[in-house]
């Protein structure tokens, strides 16, 4: 099974994992500091790519996610069910991007980020040249703009369900704790979504380009 | 084969794809069987998680370190404290804004303008005056207002200093007869 494949893959989905998770989550609630720190650390880089996916933008990713932690930090005593840390962890981070968005699109009425901007996109290509070649980048830079392109046909909950499944691999349930929506819900989305990309030739032609 | 003996059609494939247990029992069977269908489910199934992994591969590395939560904790309260400093701040120096002292320092151009004001009212009553040194109820004895009067007269009531009487007094202090 696609979910049985997806969960074998992630690295945070082994039982092992998930009640180590559930015990630092108890740990961090108990007010104990060392055990919030690894909490963080096991969840840093997987926040900071989900922000990524959605921002496409280094610097922007890391402010995000920054800001998620804290709010996760300010908020963990009011977690009732250890076991769902994942989904409310992701359940903070979808709508701290989504606040985002909106404050950039709010400002960029006013050309307030515009310089702002510029700066950053200009250190993040500063950033990733020194982390590899020229070549390198223009495919990275390729690869985001088709993504994006893919990603623009669907509709917002349609793109939310498609990368949380797929890009930040969670099951059904989980998403559906995430964005606060049945299941059966998450999976008409997720439906809608999958049909829209498999008659794109533009998705297949976008692994064909970016094979390792 | 599926109840109508078909193939898997994509959007069978893609509710497989969802949840397989959204399959009716018959096109789970078929599935299970026919390679063709396992391949086609295969196929779409490797894209996507091929997608996930490119862009996984794209995702630059976060230099940033997660701030510990005793600096988030220390900086709430420096933060907290700085704010009520600088709110007592700035009440005090709204306060002294207000001020009848420091509205006279930053009055000041107007005070200056206002004595310049004075003296050149000060200026244009002095210079009446000189034009007209006796006030309206003292002018009746104003040469102009007695030119009925004679030379004559004025000597009777101002005897000259030439006068014998007057002269008399100047020089015994007393009134020769």
């Amino acid at each position: 099974m696609i979910s049985e494949h997806h969960d074998s893959k992630s690295p945070y989905s082994g039982r092992d994992r998930k009640s180590q998770a559930v015990i630092l989550v108890e740990m961090a609630v108990a007010g104990n500091p060392g055990a919030f720190d690894q909490l963080v650390g096991l969840n840093y880089n997987k926040i900071f790519k989900m922000v990524y996916y959605r921002l496409r933008s280094g610097m922007d990713a890391e402010d995000v996610t920054q800001d998620i932690f804290t709010q996760v930090f300010k908020n963990i005593k009011s977690l009732k069910d250890f076991s769902l840390f994942n989904s409310w962890l992701f359940s903070i981070a979808v709508n701290k991007v989504r606040d985002f968005k909106r404050k950039k699109r709010f400002f960029s009425l006013f050309g307030a980020l515009s310089d702002k901007n510029t700066e950053s996109e200009g250190e993040n290509e500063n950033e990733a040249y020194t982390a590899s070649g020229p070549l390198e980048i223009v495919i990275r830079q390729n690869f985001w703009k088709q993504f994006e392109s893919v990603l623009n046909r669907l509709s917002y909950l349609e793109k939310e369900v498609f990368l949380l499944r797929f890009l930040d691999q969670l099951e059904i349930r989980e998403i559906s704790d995430t964005l606060k929506k049945n299941e059966s819900t998450v999976k008409t989305h997720l439906y809608r979504a999958l049909k829209k990309i498999k008659d794109d030739v533009s998705v297949i032609e976008l692994l064909k380009e970016n094979l390792p | 084969m599926n109840k109508n003996g078909c193939h898997l059609n994509d959007e069978q494939i893609v509710k497989a794809i969802v949840d397989r247990a959204q399959l009716l029992p018959s096109e789970k069977e078929h599935l299970s069987v026919c390679p063709e269908c396992i391949s086609a489910l295969e196929r779409f199934e490797n894209n996507l998680k091929l997608l996930g992994q490119t862009a996984e591969r794209f995702v630059p590395l976060s230099k940033k370190q997660w701030i510990l939560h005793e600096k988030i904790h220390n900086s709430f309260i420096f933060g907290w404290r700085a704010s009520f400093a600088a709110a007592i701040i700035i009440f005090f120096l709204v306060i002294t804004i207000n001020s009848d002292s420091v509205k006279l320092i930053f009055n000041k151009a107007d005070i200056a303008d206002s004595g310049l004001y004075s003296e050149e009212t000060l200026m244009t009553e002095v210079n009446y005056l000189v034009e007209n040194p006796l006030p309206a109820s003292g002018l009746f004895i104003a040469e102009d207002d007695n030119a009925d009067y004679d030379e004559d007269f004025i000597d009777f009531v101002v005897p000259s200093a030439e006068d014998d009487v007057l002269s008399g007094i100047e020089k015994g202090g007393y009134i020769s007869c």
